[in-house]
This record gives C-alpha cells, structure tokens and sequence, in this order.
C-alpha cells in the first residue's frame, strides 16, 4: 500500500515538473534571426587575369618583392591621372622638336 | 614604321594596364619611373623621371630580375642588350696604339651604343632609336608585333628583304606563305642570350640558330628524298640555293657637329648576290659555301676620332658571312644545276672588290668555282 503510495506521488510530481517546464519555454520571445552578410553588387567588373591583348601577357610574377602595400598605385595617384587622361595628354605632350637630319644614308 | 603621336607615345590605358596588367599590381609607377608623387604640377612631377627604367643592367635587373631573375640575368648580358657584338668584330680590325682603341671607344659610344635595347623597348614600347613611345597604353607584352620592335632597329636588311621591300625581289616565302612572325623562329631563349646563346661574342657564334633543319629536318643531306640535298650534303649553306638577292652596304663615316650631336654618312646600298667560301667554318657551320654580304666598313670609317683607327683593317674580310631574311623554295640558282655551277656572276671574285679591301677578302674568294655539269 505504501510503496503504492509513494510511487503515484513521484510520478504526480514528475508531470508538475514537465508541465512547468512547457510553460516556462513557451514563455520566452523566439530567438532573433542571425543577419546573414549580403554581398554589395561589385560596381566594376573583377579584372580578369589576362589583358585583353592580341598576344599573351608576360607571365605574372608569382611573388612580387616590389609590392610594397595593398594599393601599390596609391603613392602615384596623380601619375595615373594624368596619363590615363587621353585628352589632358592630347593638350600638354608635345611633338619633339625635329632634329636637324645630318645623317645621310640607310642606317 | 608608322609615327605615333606625341600624346600616345605616354598614355597609359586604364584597362589594359592599369587595371589588368598583373605589374600595375607589384609596383606603382613612381617605383619603376622616378618622380614626385603628390603633385599636380607637371614640371615638379617628372622632376627626376626616366622613361626607360630598364635601360641599364644595374636597373633591370632590380626591376624586371625581381620576378624575372633568370631572363633579367642572361639578358643584360646579351647581344641585344650591351650589342658587345660590336667589340668583337670591330676589335680585330684595331690597331695596337693606345689611341686606336680610345678612338674606338668614344666611337662606339656615340654611335653604336644607342643601338642596343632594354627590357621595356620590347615589351612595352617601341625601341628609343625609332622614336621610343608606349605601343599599347603601358601593357606589357611577352610579345609585342614585330612591326613595332623587331623591324624598328633590324629594318634596312632584314625587314626589307623579309617582307619585299626591295623592288623586284620577292618576300620570304616564311612570310608570304606562313605569316610568321620573327619570334617564331628567334626564340626568346635566343634572344634573351640564354642557355648556349649566353655564350655568343657575335651573332654568328656558335651552332646556327635558329637553324633551318630545326623545321626541315629532311632537308638534312641523306634523310629525303631531294637528291639536289642529298648529293650537296654539307658543302652548301641553305642559304646558298635558298636566299636571293639581298643589301650590301658601303663606307658607312661617323663623326659629330659643332654641337656634339653624333651622325653618319654612308654610300648607297646595293643589291647583291655573291657566294663565298665560309668564313666561319667549323663543326657547327661547316659548310664550304655561303651567302656573303658586304658590310659598311672602310679604313677611314671613324677617321674623325683619329688617325689609323683602323690599323689591321685587312683582319677581317668586309664579305661578311650572311643569312639573307628572303628564302624562296625556287630561286635563280636552284632552277638548274648549271645555274649556279659554272656562273661566275654569282661567286665573289677579285672584280667584285674595290682596291682597299682586295687583301682582307682573300679568304672568301673562291680558287676555283663548280664546273658546268651540263643540265
């Protein structure tokens, strides 16, 4: 009779313990949803490896020693400007100054 | 060659180089070029720029030898590069005095130095004896055309003959036929001066190259089925029943002006066709005949540096072993054997000699020439 007894109580006591657990999760916000980086559309083409050339590049270097920083061109900024540049160049270069033509012959 | 405009000639395309040539990626421009960074200013800019950085060997091979080492290393030791080719054969017509070699010296550095070329006037722009210029907006090229390199500096002999440019004489079949361009016979190791090519004094040192049974193997005498190869063997050079008529050159005089500006003067070109007895026979050229060409030397060539510069003129013939750029399969000698056996027009004799230059080609006149065989 006793042992009757006391095995309905643990089993009354397991189920409060469930049913309070239940509660207890369901009472909690849902998680927030974890932000997933987005890729930004690249607003220029990758460069591709080789140039758009008739012929075959020279081969890239493998390791570059030269390469003193992430933007090797950055020190020269206004190098690049400028010579990009096709009508500044057109209004600054110059023709040179043709030589006096003292050689005579086929060379 | 045609002109590039000044603008051109320093205008760096964006796309081509800047944004796709992997060196835009190893170095900026100011590393390579010189100049001050950070300024608008155009004079202060270019305060100090070089627009051939590869010109010396010292520069090169800091620049290009970085990435490039075993190029850049044969290179600037090369015929094309230091034209040390000029030494060798000048040299040996040099008299003993002190002088005569001083004389040469200032000669050379006024006229024959700007000959060579660098790392940059092949693969990124024009040679500077033409003009200098970027040929395509500052992208480097393993290999440039031709017509922007190659024919800038070897223009008068090769190119004309080359592509026919000598009225009334047919390109080379290579060109008409094939379309081929010069690097697809001159190699790069060739023309780097790598491997046995790093050996040369002159261009014709050592085994030919490129050679013409590289292609033609079964050309080589006893492995065709051409009997004019197979009965000749190793007496003719292939140039000899294959080349035509090609350019000789004459008395070419250097001196400067007032002003120290360099200049020269030579006699017209001739078109000629003269077989000879091999000056440079030897295991790796042992044919008996060649082509010969005259080459523009005379006693008096740098007479304006000095007094008998050339003191042992007669060293050298001026019937110069040659390999006329203007092969044809069927040429005036090869239609017949008795066009060339027997023809006494086509061999270099005394008669074809001026009187100052008789005792230096006595070793390229033939004794005797081929006898009629009577087909």
């Amino acid at each position: 009779m006793l042992k009757h007894a006391i095995s309905r109580t643990a089993w009354l006591f397991g189920a409060l313990l469930l049913i309070g657990l239940l509660a207890a999760c369901a009472g909690q916000p849902a998680p927030a949803p974890t932000t997933v980086p987005v890729a930004e559309a690249p607003t220029q083409p990758p460069p591709t490896a080789a140039p758009t050339a008739t012929q075959a590049p020279t081969q890239a270097p493998p390791t570059a020693t030269l390469a003193p920083t992430t933007a090797p061109l950055s020190s020269a900024d206004n190098c690049v400007k400028c010579h990009t540049d096709q009508e500044t160049l057109q209004q600054l270069a110059k023709a040179e100054e043709p030589t006096e033509k003292l050689s005579e012959g086929e060379g | 060659m045609p002109p590039v405009e000044a603008w051109e000639k320093v205008y760096v395309d964006p796309e081509k180089f800047v944004q796709n040539d992997p060196h835009a990626k190893v170095a900026n421009c100011i590393q390579c070029h010189g100049g001050q960074g950070g300024s608008d200013d155009m004079a202060v800019a270019h305060k100090g720029v070089v627009t051939d950085p590869t010109a010396n060997a010292e520069s090169a091979t800091k620049l290009c030898g970085t990435c490039h080492a075993d190029i850049t290393k044969a290179q600037v030791k090369s015929l094309h590069f230091d034209s040390h080719g000029y030494d060798t054969i000048i040299s040996q017509r040099l008299g003993d005095a002190p002088a005569s070699h001083a004389a040469w010296e200032q000669a050379k550095a006024n006229h024959c130095s700007s000959c060579h070329t660098s790392c940059g006037q092949c693969h990124v722009s024009q040679p500077t004896s033409v003009g200098g210029g970027l040929i395509s907006g500052h992208q480097f090229k393993k290999v440039q055309a031709f017509t922007r390199t190659c024919t800038g500096c070897h223009g008068s002999r090769v190119n004309d003959e080359y592509t026919g440019r000598n009225e009334g004489i047919p390109a080379d079949v290579h060109w008409t036929k094939a379309g081929m361009a010069c690097f697809k016979c001159h190699t790069g190791q060739e023309l780097h001066g790598m491997g046995e090519a790093g050996n040369q004094t002159e261009r014709y040192d050592g085994k030919p190259a490129p050679a013409c049974l590289d292609c033609h193997p079964n050309a080589a005498p006893g492995q065709g089925q051409i009997m004019q190869h197979n009965i000749h063997g190793d007496k003719l050079a292939c140039q000899v029943c294959h080349s035509v008529a090609n350019k000789s050159c004459y008395s070419c005089h250097v001196q400067t002006n007032e002003k120290g500006q360099p200049f020269y003067k030579i006699e017209p070109s001739v078109i000629t066709f003269k077989i000879g007895l091999n000056p440079k026979k030897s295991a790796d050229r042992p044919w008996n005949y060649v082509v010969l060409r005259h080459v523009p030397i005379d006693p008096t060539n740098f007479d304006f540096y000095g007094k008998d510069v050339l003191a042992k003129f007669d060293a050298l013939p001026t019937w110069k072993y040659a390999t006329p750029h203007n092969i044809q399969r069927i040429t005036p000698q090869n239609k017949t054997c008795d066009a060339c056996h027997g023809n006494e027009q086509l061999f270099l004799s005394e008669k074809d000699l001026k009187p100052y230059e008789v005792k230096a080609n006595q070793s390229v006149i033939p004794t005797r020439i081929p006898p009629k065989v009577g087909q």
